[in-house]
């Protein structure tokens, strides 16, 4: 009679936060009798089955395969589906353990006709879970970094490829317990759970692979360019003040005058618009002075200063070009480089309604304040979510080193994803759980697990970069010689005066009274005139302006010695 | 102690000669060699496989069995088990037509002495100067067999059946 007990199977409960956790240490165990409880909707069916396989991988669900032996009666075949299933594996030593290996639903049972064999492939359904979930609720459950503008908006689109894209941002997997409840594990869990002592794992069954050095990325080269509409404002100052101003000195031997229409017309009429505007205006009905003055037209200017503005909108562009990398690797095997492009755009409909605005049709401050303006919570959530992808990109080529063995699955119960072991079996190696599987067969008394294990690769020296967020990049304008805004006046109907210069922005008019022969006098129009500044093409062409940034990543380091 | 083969009721007489029987363990079992050396058996059941052969000048008779249902199988052939105590377990079912017996050893003599079953514990009266007692049993099995094949040459039937404890 056999009487063993496996005295080193594990505690069966999970590992939980705080200090690091005690290390089991698995010596060469003992011989064992066990036996497996095998359920379909609460049914034990143990007896009708030949044993079960387990099987999963860190990411994604446990699958569990039996074959149940249906007998001669008459069976209902679709209502296996969606069965719930349960397997226990049992030790019988003193006390007995029973251990839950798998719980889960029948997805695609199998039924040959001849035989009256049903093939039950059992799953986590963890696929179907994340579908039914809330958006918010995923979030809470996954964390991670998400941004529209690294994936897609999530209106129609799968809330299971939305979880997976949340997963990405993270070194951790998402994986099943056997208990049937999902949960995320991390990559480099504290501590090390269990300690494979020399002699625990069977004879020959160590395996080493290690990871194809094209596979090792160890350069993320991350270009984001975020492209939006700059609105841009130019103004110009203008002054003019009438020669012979202020008004008592003007009235003694007065002239033709600007006004305020004239003014604007003059700005307008160069597609600028005048947003601030000063005037010194000829008074109105002056009758106490000794000389009563009578005006009915206030709008008749002396002095002038104005600020005139043009607007428009241009394209701009911020490249941000992140390098993230392993110095060490690149160092010792050269460049192993993936790339990864960002684009955020931003409508362009806004710009005429800016373009337009200003002057007498203005756009209302309602309207310009819902222009699509530079959104620096937007391009920090993209930016953040594309650089932890390129993180946990680099972390998990780093990681691809497997070493798998075996060992008899009674002495190893406790082992589970989100550990970390250490194997010491001809080689030294520590990695946290990738793969699990384990096979149980009746007839045999077979019953082994073959545990997986990834192996992080780093330089223990190495410094890890804080990622943060890179600096806007300046857009840089080239320089433009300023415009003198001081604008001169010529006034005719006097003799002696110049010829009318056309070309001379300003206020041109006339004397009102002349000093001669009326006709024989040069007689000016009554015009104002501004020149306005050059809005340059490299103001208005799509403009670029570039941040790069180099960080280090540090992978955590893993035992791997042969 | 007359422990005919009796197999699903049916007595197979002496005629088809004496019975040969041999008790095996039936698998249900792993072996698993450690990294540095160690066996590790890793043990799903336990089960007896026995088989029983002669050869007679009659045929056994068994051919009015159903042999894809299991029968209860009789063994002609005794299992021991050695003990120092005075309470000790048989291994298998004793089958109810032949008592358990029980011999002592002292010195060099095998005596025989009672022993009282309580299912499959057996409870042996002690004898003063006993070094060693034997627990004698005949085992009874519910089995499955398969199908046995007879053959007659040579003026003889010689046969076997390959049994399995079910």
């Amino acid at each position: 009679m056999l009487n063993a007990y496996p005295l080193n199977s594990a505690p069966l409960n999970g590992l939980s936060g705080g200090a690091l956790p005690e290390t089991v240490v698995l010596q060469p165990g003992d011989s064992f009798v066990w036996s497996a409880v095998i359920k379909v909707a609460g049914v034990d069916v143990t007896d009708l089955c030949q044993g079960y396989g387990v099987s999963g991988n860190e990411d994604g669900d446990l699958a569990a395969d039996f074959v149940l032996q249906l007998g001669s009666a008459p069976v209902d075949l679709r209502a296996f589906t969606g069965k719930s299933v349960t397997i226990d594996y049992v030790v019988h030593g003193d006390p007995v353990i029973v251990d839950r290996r798998f719980t889960g639903q029948l997805v695609e049972p199998e039924f040959d006709v001849l035989t009256r064999l049903l093939s039950c492939n059992a799953t986590t359904r963890l696929e179907d879970d994340f579908e039914a979930r809330e958006l918010a609720e995923i979030d809470t459950f996954v964390v991670g970094w998400w941004s529209a503008d690294v994936f897609e908006e999530t209106a129609g689109r799968s809330r299971w490829d939305y979880t997976l894209e949340r997963m990405s941002t993270r070194p951790a997997s998402l994986n099943v317990d056997r208990q049937g409840n999902p949960r995320v594990t991390s990559w480099y869990p504290p501590g090390v759970a269990f300690e494979f002592a020399p002699g625990a794992a069977i004879y020959e069954s160590v395996d080493v692979a290690l990871a194809a050095l094209s596979d090792t990325v160890n350069v993320y080269e991350l270009e984001a360019d975020y492209r939006y509409s700059r609105y841009r404002q130019r103004n110009q100052e203008y002054s003019w003040t009438h020669p012979q101003a202020p008004f008592e000195l003007w009235r003694q031997d007065s002239t033709e005058l600007p006004d305020v229409p004239m003014i604007e017309d003059a700005t307008e009429s160069a597609g600028w618009f005048v947003s601030l505007a000063e005037y010194d205006r000829l008074p109105g009905d002056l009758l106490d002075l000794p000389n009563p003055w009578k005006n009915k037209n206030t709008d008749l200017l002396l002095v002038a200063n104005w600020t005139a503005s043009k607007r428009w909108a241009q394209r701009g562009v911020e490249q941000y070009r992140i390098r993230l990398e392993v110095p060490e690797f690149v160092a010792a095997v050269g460049e192993v480089i993936d790339r990864a492009r960002v684009v955020l755009d931003t409508e362009s409909d806004g710009d005429s309604l800016w373009e337009g605005s200003g002057g007498d049709e203005a756009a209302t401050d309602e309207e310009l304040a819902e222009l699509p303006k530079r959104d620096p919570v937007r391009l920090e959530a993209a930016l953040r979510c594309a650089i932890e992808i390129g993180r946990v990109t680099i972390l998990q080529s780093q990681r691809g080193s497997l070493v798998t063995w075996q060992v008899p699955l009674a002495h190893a119960l406790g082992v589970d994803f989100g550990q970390r072991l250490r194997l010491l079996e001809g080689v030294t190696v520590t990695g946290t759980v990738a793969s699990l599987s384990e096979t149980a067969s009746f007839e045999t008394g077979e019953a082994v697990l073959t545990i997986g294990i990834a192996v992080s690769q780093g330089e223990a020296s190495a410094v890890s970069d804080v990622l943060a967020i890179p600096v806007q990049p300046v857009f840089e304008d080239d320089a433009v010689d300023p415009l003198d805004g001081v604008l001169p006046t010529q006034l005719g109907n006097r003799s002696g005066v110049p010829e009318y210069n056309e070309e001379l922005p300003g206020f041109a008019g006339n004397y009102s009274i002349a000093d001669g022969d009326p006709g024989g006098l040069t007689k000016y129009p009554r015009r104002f005139a501004v020149d306005t500044p050059e809005i340059i093409a490299q103001w208005r062409d799509e403009v670029a302006a570039e941040t790069a940034v180099t960080y280090r990543i540090a992978p955590p380091v893993d035992q791997l010695e042969i | 102690m007359a422990a005919p083969f009796v197999l699903g009721g049916i007595d197979v007489p002496l005629h088809a000669g004496a019975p040969d029987v041999s008790f095996a363990d039936a698998g249900g079992f792993t072996d698993y060699t450690l990294g540095q050396g160690k066996p590790v058996r890793a043990r799903h059941f336990s089960k007896q496989l026995i088989t029983i052969s002669g050869t007679g000048w009659m045929a056994t008779g068994l051919d009015a069995l159903d042999f894809d249902a299991e029968h209860l199988l009789l063994c002609p052939k005794p299992k021991r088990v050695a003990t120092t105590d005075t309470v000790v377990s048989i291994t298998t079912d004793a089958r109810p037509d032949v008592p358990v017996a029980c011999h002592a050893l002292i010195g060099r003599e095998w005596v025989q002495t009672p022993v009282a079953m309580d299912d499959r514990e057996a409870t042996i009266t002690p004898v003063a100067g006993a070094s060693q007692y034997s627990v004698v049993w005949y085992p009874m099995f519910t089995v499955l067999c398969q199908p046995p094949e007879d053959a007659n040459a040579g003026g003889s039937v010689s046969w076997q059946i390959n049994a399995r404890e079910s």
